[in-house]
């Protein structure tokens, strides 16, 4: 039938051609459509589309607790949790205020619950991860390869270098790094342990030295800071590699929106 | 008898802050509830929040502007959301979902369509133009400007699968990998940077409410969950022995 | 010595758990342990002096696009950079992207209200808006037509009333745009739909992990700098302080009786940096336990 199948599509693909024919065709009618009517319909749309995810959790919930499935005791306290919140936000105001600016009022129930309930309970599942990536990186960041000892050395200069005890660390330590770094790829055609070893002790010596003379002790040179090392990072490799993954994914954004207003993608619409 | 709602949303807090945390010990009840408890409020404040900040004014505000007071004057025309979003909430009834597909066209539609120009534009275009080189500046910032060219492009070549990654193509899109792996090293970077800066958020509340103008929550609610967690787990392993 | 090396590659996580814990708590109990000068990165410099730049009257629009779950890191920068902006008696529109965002932006008016720095009047000084669902779509309307998106403020006065909102119809109308997100909506879109189209300056003060996602609008000047997570935030605020405690007897904007405070950002920047370095080592003896249980085997 059109209307169960090809309705939705035909509405995907109009609203599709008039967003984008607004931003090129100078038609005031058209402009005061998309620039003013077409975004209201989106955002209420999109309000009520909120909506649909909070009742759809009403209904999961509920059916777990009525069928006694698995962990269903801990579903009365999403419903409780839920239903106090929408009796704060809609019943029970507790301020001064209006019902509608009360939930911003610091002395509304609804805001004492977002500050004694949510707030911590938001702030503390995102700072647990901390723990999880310090397990992560002491037990899988591995120098396997070339590429993983690039990703390597960029995390550690960018974690040191963004904070102060970056600017702590002395020339001479970002020498020994440098030459570590060089050595680490020439190991594998130096044979010999002992002449590997005094000659990465040797140079190492001998740049410090070097440094010494140069007064590198009083006034380091630039590549000598892991701050500014760290700004390079930034502001070269790092921005060419992800100016190269933003210009991919546009471009996959684009053939994507048009698809999509062709009417060839209709996974979108759940079929 | 008046209660100091204060000191009881302190002590609130501090339960669900290390409850979410007692996690690190392992999945356990106390951190089972505070899971559940926390996906319920979220929807409760969202659904609210939707509510009064957007729906009530922007949609009911000019349907009734009489009644709402939002400022608006009435437009008929906003029948056309209404009936649309009553769509969208349908699809909790099986037999009627295929409705919400209308809406749901009109918000992929209206997304795609804008889009395309601002990705060509922001995205495609403004980069590719700052991918540039300038002559006019000095020796170090004409080698950076040359390496920033070099890593666009190829990385972009690596991202390009439509020709086997071999000979000279091989060799850039290598070239890419690094430049892309420098760029994953630094983001691992900055997201070890961000997360210890929220767990050192959380451990500045729990400091704060470990004061006497707290009646101490923080130690006290932490000993008293160490003792349970220490009970529910011996309890736990005697189960799985007898088992 | 070898041996210990190999068998530290197979520690409890548990042991490392309690480790990250002390290195953090350790700092913020003793505060005056560890005491670290900030070195401000070039890009937060690129924010300061983009706002240092702006004149007395100007109108700036700030974006609050970030909740509960990163108020550590983006929040000391929104008080920050208020008070840069009341200092320099420039007008301040507040606007909501996400859900939680109205409640961040009412504390963060709140905190600077409360340090008495400044006489602040809402609707002449600053106003509020609230949360508007939609995202980017919110942008556009903002850019192109802002009391069509907007018809009051937060405390339901009419727009049309607010002495503040006079000659203020779309982005065009504000002399920046600054952006405080933590996540989408954030400042990609805030280039992509109102500033790169209107030609607007645009800084952001974003969460850590969007910042190598943000970079290249950075370098190519889409972005007037970013602030990046709190070490962006501490070395604001540095800068902030530093520019507060030289106009405090000089500047009308502000009220020189009352206490001037450096932020929470730069306080929390010891236990960051113990932090940090704690990974470090992780990592290194990570790799020496592997390197050398590799060569036993």
């Amino acid at each position: 039938m059109f209307i169960k199948r090809q309705l939705a599509i035909v509405v995907m693909i109009s609203m599709g051609f008039l967003a984008l024919a607004g931003q090129f065709i100078n038609s005031e009618s058209l402009r005061e459509f998309t620039d003013k009517d077409a975004p209201q319909w989106y955002m209420i749309i999109a309000g009520f589309t909120a909506f649909l995810g909070c009742l759809n959790l009403l209904q999961l919930h509920t059916t777990n607790v009525i069928r006694k499935q698995k962990n269903w005791q801990y579903s009365i306290f999403t419903l409780l949790g839920f239903l106090l919140m929408i009796f704060f936000g809609f019943i029970y105001n507790g301020s001064p205020a209006d019902l509608g600016p009360h939930l911003k009022n610091e002395y509304s129930a609804f805001y004492w619950m977002y500050n004694y309930v949510y707030l911590p309970l938001s702030s503390t599942m995102f700072a647990l991860l901390a723990f999880f990536v310090a397990s992560a990186s002491y037990r899988a960041f591995r120098i396997r390869n070339f590429e993983a000892t690039l990703l390597l050395i960029s995390g550690v200069l960018l974690m040191l270098g963004r904070v102060p005890i970056g600017a702590l660390i002395p020339w001479w330590t970002v020498i020994v790094i440098y030459i570590s770094i060089l050595f680490a790829l020439f190991a594998s055609k130096i044979k010999n342990k002992k002449v590997f070893f005094f000659s990465y002790l040797g140079v190492n010596i001998f740049i410090i030295v070097l440094g010494f003379f140069l007064n590198w002790n009083i006034n380091s040179p630039d590549f000598l800071s892991i701050p500014l090392i760290q700004e390079w990072i930034m502001a070269v490799p790092a921005t060419a590699g992800s100016r190269a993954i933003m210009i991919g994914i546009a471009l996959g954004v684009v053939a994507q929106s048009f698809r999509i207003i062709t009417g060839r993608e209709r996974s979108i619409l759940g079929d | 008898m008046s209660y100091n709602f204060e000191i009881i949303g302190v002590w609130l807090l501090v339960v669900m802050t290390l409850s979410i945390l007692s996690y690190l010990y392992g999945d356990n009840p106390f951190y089972k509830a505070a899971e559940h408890i926390f996906v319920g409020v979220s929807a409760g404040y969202i659904f609210a929040i939707t509510w009064w900040d957007q729906v009530w004014p922007n949609l009911f505000g000019r349907l009734f502007p009489s009644y709402v007071k939002a400022g608006f004057e009435f437009d008929t025309l906003y029948i056309i959301p209404l009936i649309l979003g009553l769509f969208m909430l349908l699809r909790l009834i099986p037999s009627l979902s295929w409705l919400a597909r209308i809406s749901i066209g009109y918000i992929v539609g209206m997304a795609a369509g804008l889009k395309i120009y601002v990705f060509v534009n922001s995205n495609i275009l403004m980069q590719i133009k700052n991918s540039g080189i300038n002559f006019d500046e000095s020796i170090w910032n004409i080698l950076n400007q040359f390496l920033v060219l070099i890593g666009v492009i190829s990385g972009l070549v690596y991202f390009f699968f439509s020709k086997e990654h071999k000979g000279v193509i091989g060799k850039i899109s290598k070239i890419g990998i690094y430049f892309l792996m420098i760029k994953f090293g630094a983001s691992f970077g900055f997201a070890v940077m961000g997360r210890i800066s929220l767990l050192i958020g959380r451990f500045e509340d729990l400091i704060n409410y470990s004061s006497e103008q707290f009646y101490f929550a923080t130690p006290i609610i932490f000993i008293i969950m160490i003792v349970f967690l220490f009970v529910w787990s011996t309890q736990n392993d005697n189960k799985e022995k007898m088992n | 010595m070898i041996n210990f090396l190999i068998k530290l590659g197979s520690i409890d996580r548990k042991i490392i758990f309690l480790l990250i814990a002390l290195s953090v708590l350790i700092p913020l109990l003793y505060p005056n342990l560890i005491e670290l000068p900030i070195k401000v990165d070039k890009n937060t410099e690129i924010v300061f002096n983009s706002i240092s730049e702006l004149k007395s009257g100007d109108k700036v629009l700030l974006s609050f696009a970030y909740g509960a779950s990163t108020k550590p890191e983006v929040h000391p920068m929104a008080i920050a950079l208020l008070k840069h902006l009341f200092a320099k008696d420039i007008k301040v529109f507040i606007v909501s992207l996400w859900p939680e965002s109205p409640i961040m932006a009412n504390q963060a008016i709140k905190e600077i209200v409360d340090t008495k720095l400044f006489n602040l009047t809402e609707g002449i000084d600053y106003a509020l808006f609230d949360y508007k669902t939609g995202g980017f779509i919110v942008i556009k309307g903002i850019a192109e037509n802002f009391r069509e998106v907007y018809k009051q403020d937060h405390n339901g006065t009419l727009i049309e009333d607010l002495v503040i909102m006079n000659n203020v119809y779309s982005v065009s109308d504000f002399n920046f745009v600054f952006d405080f997100s933590a996540g989408v909506p954030g400042n990609a879109e805030w280039v992509q739909y109102a500033c790169d189209p209107k030609k607007i300056p645009l800084s952001s003060g974003c969460t850590s992990i969007m910042v190598t996602d943000a970079i290249p609008y950075v370098e190519s000047g889409q972005l007037r700098g970013i602030l990046a997570g709190m070490p962006g935030a501490a070395e604001y605020e540095k800068m902030v302080y530093d520019f507060l405690v030289e106009e405090l007897n000089t500047n009308s904007n502000l009220n020189n009786d009352s206490l001037l405070t450096k932020g929470k950002a730069f306080s929390r920047m010891s236990a960051q940096s113990v932090a940090h370095l704690l990974m470090v080592i992780f990592i290194i003896l990570g790799n020496l336990s592997y390197y050398f249980s590799r060569k036993k085997n």
